[in-house]
Formats: C-alpha cells, structure tokens, sequence
C-alpha cells in the first residue's frame, strides 16, 4: 500500500530553498512569540500547560498540513514543486498507493515540524528560566500523533480535487456549518416557511456536517474517565477513513495530461 | 485491462471499512444520545433545592454549571470533561456542584425563572458555561465551554479557583471590616502563589492592610518586605511598590500621590489606600472623600468599587 518513491519524495521537497526558508522561519515564529512576552515578565507566574497543549492541538497539525503536506498532493504544476502525475500514473502505480504514501509521509512530517517546534521551544525556556515548569503527557504526545493522522487525512482530502476545488468547497462548508445556525436564528419566527422546525432542521444539519469537517481526538478522555464513552474515537476514525476513501476516489476519476493546469 | 486489476480502482476493503465505520458511528452515536444514562460521576444538585447561607455550605465554593437540553456542546462537554475521574473527585470534594439545565419549555416555571435569573446574574449568555462562587453568590471565575473545553482545561480552571477562593474571601471581608477573617483568608491565598511573582502583590498589600487596621504591626511589615523583595520592585521604584512604602510610613499621602503621577498611575486603589489610612486616624471626613475618589471611574464591579462601598456603608450605618 505504500510506495517507497513516494513516501521519500515527500520528505525531499522540503530540501528546495524557498520551502526550507519558509520551514526555518515557521518552526522559529511560533515558540519565539509565545516565550517572548515570558520574557518580558519574568515576575510573573504563567502556566505552561496550556501552551504545550497548544502544539498538539488539532488546530496546530491543521495549519503544518496545510503549510508543507498540501502542496505536495496532486500538484500537476511543473515547477519545482510538481510531480508530473501525468507521467506518474502512467506507471503500474495504483493511485490509491499514491494517497496512502502521502498520507503517511504527511502525517510524519507533521509530527517532525511540530516536534522541531517543541524542541526549539524546550530550549527558549530554559534560556529564560523556566526550563522546570515544562512537561509534556504522555497524552499530549498521543494527541500529537493521532491529531497529525487525522488532519493529514482531510488535506489529502482536499487536494485530491483539481485545481483548487477542493479547498475552495470545504471552505464553503466549514464556513457554512457556522454561519448558518446563526443566520437562520436571526429570522423572525412568522417568517420562516416551515415554523420553529425550520431553524432546528437548519441547526441540527450544520451539527452533522461539522462533525464530518473534522473530529479531533483527545486521549485523556480515554485514559482518565469513570465511564468509557466511544463516539469521539469512532467519530476520529471514522472521519480518517472516510476522507481516505474519498481521496482515493476523487483522484481515480482525476484525468491528468502533460499539459494540463 | 479491467476495472479489478488497474491502477483506478479504489480498495475494496478500503470501502467497506469506511462504510462500516460509518455505521457503528450512527449506532454509537443513538445508544449513546438516547439510551438512558447511568447516574455517574459529579453530584449535581439543583438550586431550588439547596439554601447556600446556610452554615454547612459555607465552607465550600460553588460551582454553578449553565447547560441546556438538546445542546451539542453541552452532551460533548457532559460525555468528556465532566466524566474525567480527577475533575469529579475535585469537584466532589471541593466543591458545591449545581446544575442549571435549561429544557424546552420550562420558560413559566418556577424552576424556569430561577434559572434564568442566574444566568442573568451571571451573565451568561452561551452554554456551557462553569461559573465559581463564594457561598453568597460573589462571582470568583467563569469558564465558558462553548468552544469545546478539555478535561485538562477544567482542571485548571477549578486549581485557580480554588486558590482565588483565599483572595477573594479576603476581599469579602475586607468590605466588611472583618479584618482578622480577612488577614487570614489573604495568608492562606498567599500560601498557595508563588509569592516571588507580581500577581501575588495585590493579595499581600491587601493582607498587609489587613493587619494594619488591627493595628498587628509585625505581621504588616513580614508581608510588606515580603513584598519589596519581589523581582518586579528590583530596580526603581515601580508601581505599587509606593503603596508598600506607604504603609510603612516612608511616604505620606502627598508623596504617594506624587509617586502615581511620576509613572501616570492614579489608580483608584491609591486612593483607597488613603482613606484607610485616614480612617484609622479618625479622620472620618478625608476617609469617606477619598472612599469617594476610589470609587470614581471604576466599575461598580470591582473589588476597589466593592472595598469602598462596604466602608461607606459600615460609615453610614453608624452615623
């Protein structure tokens, strides 16, 4: 199901110049920014906590993917970036081979930027002073992967649709799932064709579709409550797989040419 | 070449098992919305039900937990967070826990306009919401969970309500003349902070003030030092270092005033801190204006606000 070319190519990319500055300066932003103001008030007492949660929070593997895993995914550009698909897939390749290898590949990639991240970070608190209020759970580092997993899944998702189809609908639909509850909550009751129904239809289908836009998973609800309660992990897997299957679909029915975008 | 062995054909297993994920997700998903729920974890109470002044509640904080029927974020909050084992035996423990659930028409009960009236106390305006208080209903800290919050996340905010508990007692007190109670309170608090750091600050002038009123001057000077030692007061004079020196007697009111306009901090607090002064003094008159000038500008929410009106009043009462 893996393909080694693929896999290590993935990983490759990042050795092209503009990629590798972009790479240096994101891994340093982030924990510059959060130590700085520490910095500045070293009279003042400050949880670490919150902050080291921040790095395996579903929203920073979010944006990592989307910085260095998307434009690795069915990039038909020939540039230094491309991966001429065209020629790729003319090769016995199954395309389903190509989505699982850049999921993985993407997935560790994340974990590693994020992982160069909390080094950096461990480094900058000790400078300062306040190297021995940092530990990160077992569960944070958990959370890390699984969430790495995950949000890699839904950006092979998205940019297994040509062109920019892909992100411009979810989106639309993330921005929907929003948008949407509240805007039908501003209509007068004697307005809406279908009553008070209408508003709670409308809400409950954002609620559903927002828990297909992403179900992060947090290991300590499993590792620590009095009662097992299953539906956010079967929701998380349920969700990875989906996204893989309908990545793999998307792209069997993509048609690439030497020309093409 | 056909569909089955060409590069475009997507895995069948790969399908079945989104497929049947998908469906223990729906089944998983009624059993545990609809399925009737065991009794587990945190003993909520409803507030119709209990009466906080009395005396076996008042050693204990209340944590009023806003949530409502139906609500997604209130079953995710209810199914994770809540259930997490250190936040119940926290929670059990320490706390008086109440559960204002709010159900669909429940509007022209009795129960109904209760709850609204917390929440309007309260101000809260989306759910779930965790709110602490003291016993007689002071607001210690809110946590709004709407977003999603982690167990981790409740944890957090239950630790520093338990330690803003001391603090805020203290403030309590301290609006009511009870000094002694009020000392004591800011002690505990002050046990808990790392005392070496600017927040803990508020709570030892306050705990210093405390003991001046009681005329406790050894135990003022301890805190105060305490105080001058911390890291923010190193190099210069830096605000509120002026209202320690104040209390020792190294400035006198002019002085101190002086100091605020030095660093353009005129802050309502000087000002409190001087009417103390002039209270003990006797000086019922300068006392009561510059209780007044605490007042002046600031929130009839903060504690300044509330540590002036309880002097006020206490004054008013007597006259």
């Amino acid at each position: 199901m893996i393909n080694k070319a693929v896999f290590l190519y993935t990983f490759l990319r990042l050795a092209q110049p503009t990629t590798v500055i972009k790479l240096v300066l994101f891994v340093l932003a982030i924990p510059t920014a959060l130590v700085y103001p520490l910095h500045q008030a070293p009279d003042v007492s400050v949880d670490l906590e919150p902050l080291i949660s921040f790095f395996a929070s579903p929203v920073m593997t979010l944006v990592v993917s989307f910085m260095f895993v998307s434009s690795s995914i069915g990039n038909t550009k020939s540039l230094d970036d491309g991966e001429y698909l065209a020629l790729l897939f003319s090769r016995p390749l199954h395309r389903s081979t190509y989505i699982f290898s850049k999921w993985l590949a993407g997935s560790i990639l994340v974990c590693a930027v994020i992982g160069l991240q909390l080094i950096y970070f461990i480094i900058l608190i000790n400078m300062i002073g306040r190297g021995a209020q940092f530990s990160m759970g077992f569960t944070d580092t958990i959370n890390l992967a699984l969430n790495a997993f995950g949000t890699t899944a839904l950006v092979v998702m998205i940019h297994a649709f040509p062109a920019k189809i892909g992100v411009i609908l979810f989106a639309a639909l993330f921005y929907l799932s929003f948008a949407a509850p509240l805007m039908v909550q501003l209509i007068p009751n004697t307005a809406l064709f279908f009553g008070v129904d209408f508003r709670n239809t409308v809400k409950t289908a954002c609620n559903v579709l927002r828990a297909f836009m992403y179900s992060p998973i947090d290991m300590d609800v499993y590792l620590s409550s009095i009662k097992m309660v299953w539906l956010p992990a079967v929701s998380f897997v349920s969700n990875t797989a989906l996204y893989l299957c309908i990545a793999v679909v998307i792209m069997n029915k993509r048609e690439f040419f030497y020309t093409n975008e | 070449m056909n569909k089955q062995g060409s590069t475009i054909s997507t895995p069948v297993w790969l399908i079945s098992i989104a497929v049947i994920l998908l469906l223990a997700r729906i089944v998983v998903w009624y059993m545990e919305t609809y399925q009737p729920q065991e009794a587990l974890g945190i003993n909520w109470t409803e507030p119709s039900k209990i009466d906080l002044s009395g005396r076996e509640y008042q050693s204990k904080l209340v944590l009023y937990y806003f949530t409502a029927e139906g609500s997604e974020a209130c079953r995710a909050m209810n199914s994770t967070s809540l259930l997490n084992k250190n936040v119940v035996k926290l929670v059990n423990e320490e706390f008086l826990p109440i559960k204002i659930e709010s159900k669909l028409n429940d509007e022209e009960t009795e129960v109904g306009k209760l709850h609204r009236e917390l929440q309007q106390k309260y101000m809260v305006f989306t759910l779930p919401v965790l709110v602490a208080t003291l016993p007689d209903g002071k607001e210690v800290e809110t946590q709004n969970a709407y977003a999603g919050v982690s167990a981790k996340q409740v944890l957090r905010f239950l630790e520093r309500c338990q330690k803003r508990e001391g603090y805020e007692r203290g403030i309590d007190y301290l609006a009511h003349r009870q000094y002694a109670e009020a000392a004591r309170s800011f002690e505990y608090w002050l046990r808990l902070v790392d005392n070496t750091k600017r927040d803990s600050t508020d709570g030892a002038l306050y705990c210093a003030l405390s003991y001046y009123m009681l005329n406790q001057d050894k135990n003022m000077h301890n805190i105060l030092e305490s105080v001058l030692r911390t890291k923010q007061f190193s190099s210069g004079n830096r605000w509120p270092k002026p209202l320690a020196e104040f209390m020792l007697g190294e400035l006198d009111a002019e002085g101190l005033i002086k100091a605020a306009d030095r660093e353009s901090n005129r802050e309502p607090r000087m000002y409190y801190f001087i009417a103390m002064h002039e209270l003990k003094a006797g000086n019922t008159l300068s006392a009561i204006e510059n209780f007044k000038l605490a007042q002046k500008g600031t929130f009839t929410s903060s504690e300044v606000y509330v540590l002036a009106e309880g002097q006020l009043n206490a004054m008013n009462m007597h006259q």
